[in-house]
């Protein structure tokens, strides 16, 4: 089920809360989790009920191992191997099988997601910092829908404390206010804004043969925008809908467009995944060098950004998005190490085109689609200027660029959402700073209102989220 | 904080009811007939409901009908009344599929015996990977194509044409042009097509064709079209709707999307028995601003030539007929 659907907003939500609440109003605080979980579960399989089983599985699986780990038995240390490999084995074989000769299966959905997460209590678990003993509460924090399918991946101790706690069994409206601010911000990022960018994204990617100068920018740009305003939009409503229920989930992103470095752009970016990256990647692999020096450190940063890379699926694309990042990361470590800086502009430049120059690579279907867009961006195919006025450009014919058609009324939207966008980069609050300001008041709630009404006329051409695939 | 939520919840819900009360008001798809403002004029960008409606609610007695897809759009009925002494209508919409062409000859037999029905094929309109326009299953088309379970045409409750962002626009739009603008007329009588300035330039459609195959479900379609318009004695002429020798060379220039082509005009030689094309290399003095609006949209001076070509006497300049 899709957060931006009306059988969500107007039937699932309303059922999920009410359920809930009025099952924890009356005392029955185990059925209320139960009800969250089955919710949960109904939210995942209304996609396709193919996906509920491995889930169920990797559930039951991981919890029974979490708990084991916690018996004090004597063969620990395997008991938490075999945990290890089997979530890395699972996720391999639905993401890789395909490269070594075995039929492709289709990708269960949130796979990743719950893996990594379960992966994380595992290891939090072999090391002591978490304990579950009851089934129903671990199948909450793995299942509590609005985290499930494609993050923010979160914390055992992060997540279940709230839940827990009794203040939170509760409804509560300041909770919900917020709640709904934040998801009104995210289904706006996603219906108004993300939509919109992947109507241009998609032609030059994915139709054309060749794209001029101005046609290959504008597919990227749009692409990288779409990315943002689909990913942190989705993560807006999460957010939102924890709230609702009472939990405040892990940020995502944090205006990661602002970024001056690579480094600093994956502290603002997916941000949970980078934390999961370092604590439980780069960490272990930094542990099992022989000497921690910066040659090792920076070996380990490769490594991990590549797994990052790779962990969005088996094509060339992202092991070259993986390898790509890594190694921005060792130079810009290198350059903070011998203390060189650009001027903060430059460095704003430098990092916002690296990024985005790769999501180029990130979207392509394969790397001669990737080539396609890069050729263009450099203007190996063409230079097509648009008129504005024959008069104004015709000129430009005499040095070899084409003159090509007017401008239409969504090439002026396009413009006007480029220059908004930028403009927001820089300027706007993000969604972390709105949710801390949010004071609620009337002026705010009717703009609200607006917006979402705007979404709801936006929701007739649903489109999955892009971290659905992954 | 109740406070808070109350306003959202009542701003929401009047705001919904202003903006859909005024979308229905102006009707601007003429989904339901209203004209609460007296308009001269509905500025929609979608033929269907327009088309259906008048077709539901013409007076004349139509013996032929034009079928394609907005490169149809600029073949006068008053050129295919002339030379096939025929009373036309045309219905061709944007984005039409095999899908549109069945229910829409369902829906002419429901009141009409034409004669002929001239279908201009795009080669996107075969393709698997070519969806079925969302505006489709919102009108009253969808009614007509039988062979999909009715459950599965409908879409979730709220999912209708008047329930989108489109919607908002056209009804502005339909306003701007009534009050302020000049009523500009996009569907005339007889399934017209208004005259539209021409750009300065032809544009080559950034549309390219990373994939394509031929639906299974499509040609069933088409099949069944041609019984029953055999069952009823009327014949039914295809063409391949011209494309700009620049565009015909992008489709050719991958070898895999050349071998889809062919197979595509083949298909429907197999199902109709001839077929008019007006896709092969002989375009090549026509690609010019003076005979397309762009690379694959024709304009009324060579959507005439091809009608000429077709059901004149003089024999066709441009079209190859191909039998099967």
């Amino acid at each position: 089920m899709l957060f931006n659907s009306y059988t969500f907003i107007f039937c699932f939500l309303p059922v999920a809360l009410i359920g809930y609440f009025t099952l924890n109003h009356f005392n029955k605080i185990t059925l209320g989790k139960w009800w969250l979980a089955l919710a949960s579960l109904y939210f995942y399989s209304y996609w396709s009920v193919k996906n509920l089983p491995l889930f169920l599985i990797s559930l039951t699986v991981n919890y029974f191992i979490g708990h084991y780990l916690h018996m004090g038995i004597r063969k620990k240390q395997t008991l938490f191997r075999l945990g290890l490999v089997f979530n890395i084995g699972i996720l391999c074989f639905f993401k890789y099988s395909g490269l070594v000769g075995l039929a492709q299966f289709a990708l269960p959905l949130g796979l990743s997601f719950y893996t990594l997460q379960q992966v994380g209590f595992l290891i939090d678990s072999y090391e002591g910092l978490a304990e579950e003993k009851s089934f129903i509460d671990y199948a909450v924090f793995v299942s509590f829908f609005p985290q499930l399918i494609s993050g923010p991946i979160v914390h055992y101790q992060h997540l279940m404390p709230q839940i827990l706690k009794n203040d939170n069994k509760h409804f509560r409206v300041d909770q919900f206010s917020v709640g709904l601010f934040v998801f009104s911000i995210g289904l706006v990022k996603k219906v108004l804004i993300s939509e919109a960018f992947s109507s241009w994204a998609k032609p030059g990617f994915d139709e054309a043969m060749t794209l001029d100068l101005l046609a290959a920018w504008k597919t990227s740009l749009s692409y990288t925008f779409q990315l943002y305003f689909d990913f942190s939009g989705y993560t807006d409503m999460a957010i939102g809908l924890g709230h609702m229920f009472n939990v405040k989930l892990q940020q995502n992103f944090n205006s990661p467009f602002r970024s001056k470095s690579v480094i600093e752009f994956w502290t603002r970016w997916h941000m949970t995944l980078s934390q999961f990256i370092s604590t439980y990647i780069f960490t272990p692999i930094v542990r099992a060098m022989p000497k921690i020096n910066f040659r090792n450190t920076m070996i380990a940063t490769f490594i991990a950004m590549f797994i990052a890379g790779v962990w969005h699926g088996a094509g060339w694309t992202f092991v070259v998005y993986g390898a790509l990042h890594g190694l921005a990361l060792v130079v810009n470590h290198l350059r903070k190490k011998k203390k060189k800086k650009f001027p903060g502009w430059v460095s704003w430049l430098l990092t916002f085109n690296f990024v985005n120059v790769t999501f180029v690579i990130f979207r392509a279907k394969d790397m001669s689609d990737a080539i396609k867009v890069l050729r263009g961006m450099i203007g190996l195919d063409g230079v097509v200027v648009p008129k504005i006025g024959i008069s104004s450009v015709g000129f430009l014919k005499d040095y070899g660029f084409e003159v090509g058609s007017y401008l239409y009324p969504n090439d002026y939207l396009m413009i006007a959402m480029f220059v908004a966008v930028f403009w927001s980069i820089h300027k706007a609050k993000n969604s972390i700073e709105l949710e801390k300001e949010f004071k609620p008041s009337v002026k705010l709630a009717c703009a609200c209102g607006a917006a979402f009404v705007l979404c709801i006329f936006g929701m007739n051409r649903i489109t999955e989220f892009i971290y659905f695939n992954f | 904080m109740k406070q808070f939520i109350a306003a959202f919840v009542l701003s929401a819900f009047f705001i919904f009811a202003a903006i859909y009360g005024l979308i229905l008001a102006v009707d601007p798809y003429n989904k339901f007939g209203y004209n609460v403002f007296g308009f001269e004029t509905k500025a929609v960008s979608f033929a269907r409901e327009n088309k259906y409606n008048q077709v539901e609610h013409a007076k004349q007695k139509y013996t032929a009908f034009i079928m394609g897809t907005s490169s149809a759009h600029r073949y006068y009925t008053k050129d295919l009344n002339r030379l096939t002494g025929l009373v036309s209508y045309n219905y061709s919409t944007q984005s039409a599929t095999p899908e549109d062409y069945i229910a829409m000859t369902r829906h002419i037999f429901t009141k009409y015996k034409p004669k002929l029905i001239m279908i201009s094929f795009g080669f996107e309109d075969l393709n698997k990977f070519t969806v079925t326009d969302d505006m489709f299953y919102s009108s009253p088309l969808k009614k007509h194509l039988q062979e999909v379970p009715a459950e599965e045409l409908e879409r979730s409750l709220f999912n209708n044409s008047y329930l989108t962002l489109g919607a908002i626009a056209d009804s502005l739009n339909v306003i701007w042009v009534n009050l302020f603008g000049k009523a500009r007329h996009a569907y005339l009588e007889h399934g017209d097509h208004i005259v539209e300035p021409t750009d300065k330039t032809l544009m080559l459609s950034q549309a390219g064709y990373s994939e394509y195959e031929i639906d299974p479900k499509r040609i069933e379609y088409l099949k069944t079209l041609k019984k029953i318009c055999d069952e009823n004695g009327t014949k039914v002429v295809v063409l391949t709707t011209p494309l700009s020798l620049e565009h015909l060379n992008l489709i050719r220039h991958n070898p895999k999307i050349a071998a889809q082509f062919e197979k595509y005009k083949m298909t429907l030689v197999e199902i109709f028995g001839e077929l008019w094309d007006f896709q092969h290399d002989g375009i090549a003095p026509y690609s010019t601003l003076e005979y397309f609006r762009d690379s694959i949209h024709p304009n009324h001076h060579l959507s005439t030539l091809v009608l000429e070509d077709i059901f004149g006497t003089a024999g066709p300049k441009i079209g190859k007929l191909i039998k099967k």
